[in-house]
């Protein structure tokens, strides 16, 4: 790359430009990466997997970076041909929907184009990308960053969001400042701790021609929050408020809308507890009031449930309801010291977590004659409703026996509110009662050779009053191996095995095979087998998970 | 220092006034003036409305359909399709309101995708990759609006007679070019019922369901196909009247109730897919 920049510079650049040349090329960077994954499908009625005509599907993404000293630049190429199951339908096609050109120095930064940016915890707003939900609602626009002194950052933004392969009907400007008070009067506070103040204001303008609501062109939101940390605690709070703005989500209710997060960890040697509770009313800020399921979000919630990585806990995820939820979760670690009874020689501690999150309890006050749906509403109280959406419940232990064996034991009590979480609130399945049990066996053969074995098995009723046939409820058992030869292969075998169906015809195993290969920044990634249906959540955001069989291939590579 | 901190305050106070500020709306929230219903056009409208016994939110569009159909009396002629995820039967709701055509409306068109409810007004604004012809309930008002301010080039009329006996009715449509028409024209026949009592989610209920909910004008057949036939395979000059006559008899396997049900004929440009005329009758 940079011999090509240097027959550039020759080419273009004159006697005198030389030096100037020299230097820019010596503080150029390009750096990237590259994704690919395709799918193939085949029929299999049993799990409801559907046929697809292109018989393969690939989503493809290329990043390009350059920098040059202060400048940066990028673009981002995408592909979607077809789009792969379970991703938007909306997204197909190819091109290059990200670019931007960026200016940053001590001072200032500006940025023109494209550019993701989160306001505080992300109440108010929140650009991001999550491509394994297919969620990209980057702006596109301009912003600045303007560090006037050490501690303070103020953030202006104005541009619309993605929506696919076009923009948001919505126009968003905003604005966000940080002061760190420690940082700007440095003797104020004990050494090592911190105190940061910061607020935020959006408005997003959106054209109100609408013959029958009499609809705001203008929403604005606006948050405040603090943060205040010592080596051993931590303490972040921030409030949110958001000014009537009815659209689909909320069947176009006009209350305004409010969020309150408060996070508290405490972290002495050994020990570590997390604390964390909000209540969300009516904040499910888009840049378009039309959008639904998770496109132009600008409000984003951070979940207040533990994000469970064992598959057969993946059955119960929780989808954040931006549209009224109150929740608490308390998180605990505790490691054994070296030597005593359950510590041993090596690594052992205990983790706890609990969360629970139900509805609000609200009253109607003013419903739409026509429509029957309600315009206002109040909340009869700032504590939880009657309406339980999830309960989570889980310990786990691990410990590591010597230098080749660690176990992990792990048990996890979950209650979902399927009909909430999954049927918009029809009286479908009830509440889904789970239990899981994990153990987990891990065995290092030589410093290369590794085997990883796991044993998942959850027991599940639901109290529906109708039994819907699906290929989830009843019992499961799971298998699972890996063996690693590193630093390159892992080859993975599991099978999900779902015997306790209520449907003699569902009961089916879900066998997968998987084989990776890294080298360098490279990984090639080949499956094969039966996957189930289901949630997908990331960061509380879900999509839909189709079930299929078939092939996959995923190749990832960074330069 | 002090001056950077004056600069900063100053950027702050103009991202502010850049920004303007929001608009609190006070009550009534819902426009209360008399719409314009002194329309003297002939054209008429199709509001298709894509729906399913399981979509909550759904009822709420039908009662709003309903109404925009009595404002506008006659004018508005609904068809509430049932397909996508919402209409999908399961063994506590067995009653299969879908149709094949219904299915293949709902993809091609890619409504349920986006979501229910959601609608069609006249199929219009449909182009292949774009979603402007897929209405809230919001809209459809103000598309109705527009597309009843046209003046029609083409009028329908439609006649069914029906036979007891053999369940057979027969149905003449005539076409009349007021203006000048072009070769690319399709008549479609679409069979709608009213009254059909069965189960439907609704989230303005607790617990949200209704057992026994009226279902109105359910799409159920389509006597000419999906896509109906072509009307003429050459341009038509104005003054033409084309006269067709066809037979439907109701299968025997059918649950329908022909007196609660309706004939609806609509013609559609083959390359637009948008609806230019259409109108309704009783099947008895």
């Amino acid at each position: 790359m940079k011999k090509f920049l240097l027959i550039i510079t020759i080419l273009f650049g004159l006697g005198s430009a030389n030096a100037f040349s020299q230097s820019v090329l010596e503080s150029t960077r390009v750096s990237g990466n590259f994704q690919f994954d395709a799918q193939s499908y085949g029929k299999d009625s049993l799990i409801g997997a559907q046929e697809i005509k292109q018989k393969v599907l690939s989503n493809g993404f290329l990043n390009v970076l350059m920098s040059v000293g202060k400048f940066n630049g990028g673009i981002r190429y995408e592909h979607y041909l077809d789009p792969i199951l379970g991703i938007d339908t909306r997204y197909a096609g190819s091109g290059i929907p990200y670019r931007f050109f960026e200016f940053k120095d001590e001072f200032i930064d500006v940025t023109v184009g494209n550019f993701y940016q989160q306001f505080g915890s992300g109440l108010v707003f929140r650009s991001y990308e999550e491509r394994v939900l297919g969620l990209d609602n980057a702006m596109d626009g301009a912003r600045f960053k303007i560090r006037p002194s050490k501690g303070v950052e103020f953030i202006g933004i104005i541009g619309n969001q993605r929506e696919f392969w076009g923009k948001s009907a919505g126009l968003i400007r905003g604005g966000d400042l940080t002061v760190s008070i420690s940082d700007l009067f440095e003797n104020l506070l004990p050494k090592g701790n911190s105190l940061n103040v910061g607020g935020s204001y959006v408005s997003k303008y959106q054209d109100n021609n609408d013959s029958y609501y009499l609809l705001p062109a203008n929403v604005t939101a606006t948050a405040v929050r603090a943060n205040y940390s010592t080596s051993e605690f931590n303490i972040d709070a921030e409030y949110a408020y958001k000014i009537n703005d009815p659209n689909a989500t909320n069947n176009y209710n006009y209350n305004p809308g409010t969020g309150f997060i408060l996070n508290l960890s405490y972290f002495p040697e050994g020990f570590g507890a997390n604390l964390n509770f909000h209540r969300i009313d009516n904040f499910d800020f888009r840049s378009d009031r039309e959008a639904i399921g998770s496109s132009v979000m600008m409000s984003f919630v951070p979940p207040i449930t533990k994000q469970h990585d064992y598959r057969l806990t993946t059955l119960f995820p929780y989808s954040t309801k931006l549209n009224g939820e109150i929740g608490v979760q308390g998180d605990f670690t505790y490691s054994f010291p070296k030597g005593s009874w359950l510590g041993g020689n090596y690594e052992s501690y205990v983790t706890f977590n609990f969360a629970r999150v139900h509805n609000l309890d609200t009253v109607r006050t003013l419903i739409d004659t026509t429509t029957k749906l309600p315009l206002r509403y109040e909340a009869n109280s700032l504590g939880f409703g009657k309406n339980l959406f999830f309960n989570d419940l889980n310990i786990e232990f691990t410990k590591k026996w010597d230098r080749k064996i660690k176990t992990v034991v792990s048990f996890i009590n979950i209650e979902y509110n399927k009909d909430v979480l999954e049927a918009e609130g029809a009286a479908k399945y009830g509440m889904v009662h789970s239990n899981t049990l994990v153990g987990e066996l891990e065995y290092k053969f030589t410093s290369k050779h590794s085997l990883r074995t796991q044993v998942q098995h959850l027991w599940q009723t639901q109290d529906s009053t109708v039994h819907v046939p699906d290929n989830q409820n009843g019992n499961w058992i799971m298998f699972f191996a890996e063996y690693s030869y590193s630093p390159s292969w892992i080859f993975t075998v599991y099978d999900e095995y779902n015997y306790g169906n209520h449907f003699d015809e569902k009961k089916l195993h879900y066998l997968n095979f998987n084989v990776a290969y890294t080298h360098e920044s490279s990984k090639i990634m080949l499956s094969y087998g039966r996957q189930r249906g289901g949630l997908l959540c990331v960061g509380g955001v879900c999509r839909v998970v189709p079930a299929a069989t078939g092939i996959s291939l995923s190749i990832t590579s960074s330069f | 220092m002090k001056n950077r901190l004056f600069l900063l305050f100053g950027a702050i106070l103009s991202a502010i006034i850049l920004s303007s500020c929001g608009d609190v709306i006070e009550e009534p929230y819902v426009y209360q003036k008399p719409l314009d219903t002194t329309k003297t056009t002939n054209q008429k409208v199709l509001l298709e409305d894509y729906t399913g016994f399981t979509c909550g939110n759904c009822p709420a569009a039908h009662e709003l359909a309903a109404e925009i159909a009595k404002t506008y009396s006659g004018k508005v002629i609904i068809m509430a399709v049932h397909a996508g995820g919402y209409a999908k039967t399961s063994p506590a709701h067995s009653y299969d309101f879908k149709t094949a055509s219904g299915t293949i409306y709902d993809d091609f068109f890619g409504i349920s995708k986006v979501g229910n409810p959601n609608g069609m007004i006249n199929r219009k604004g449909y182009a292949e990759g774009a979603k402007n012809h897929i209405l809230p309930k919001t809209k459809w008002q103000k598309q109705v609006d527009s597309a009843l301010a046209k003046v029609a080039k083409i009028e329908l009329t439609l006649k069914s007679t029906y036979n007891e006996s053999t369940k057979t009715t027969k149905i003449d449509v005539t076409i009349n070019y007021l203006g000048a028409g072009t070769k690319d024209l399709n008549l479609d026949l679409y069979l709608t019922e009213d009254s059909i009592i069965n189960y439907q989610t609704d989230y303005r209920l607790t617990p949200p369901d209704n057992p026994a909910y009226a279902h109105m004008h359910v799409l159920r057949d389509t006597p000419l196909g999906t896509w109906g036939e072509l009307i003429s395979s050459t341009d038509v000059p104005a003054g033409t009247k084309i006269s067709k006559s066809y037979n439907y008899t109701i299968a025997s396997d059918k649950d329908f109730v022909p007196k609660n049900m309706h004939i609806i004929a609509a013609i559609h440009n083959i390359k637009t897919y948008e609806i230019v005329q259409v109108e309704e009758v009783s099947l008895k």
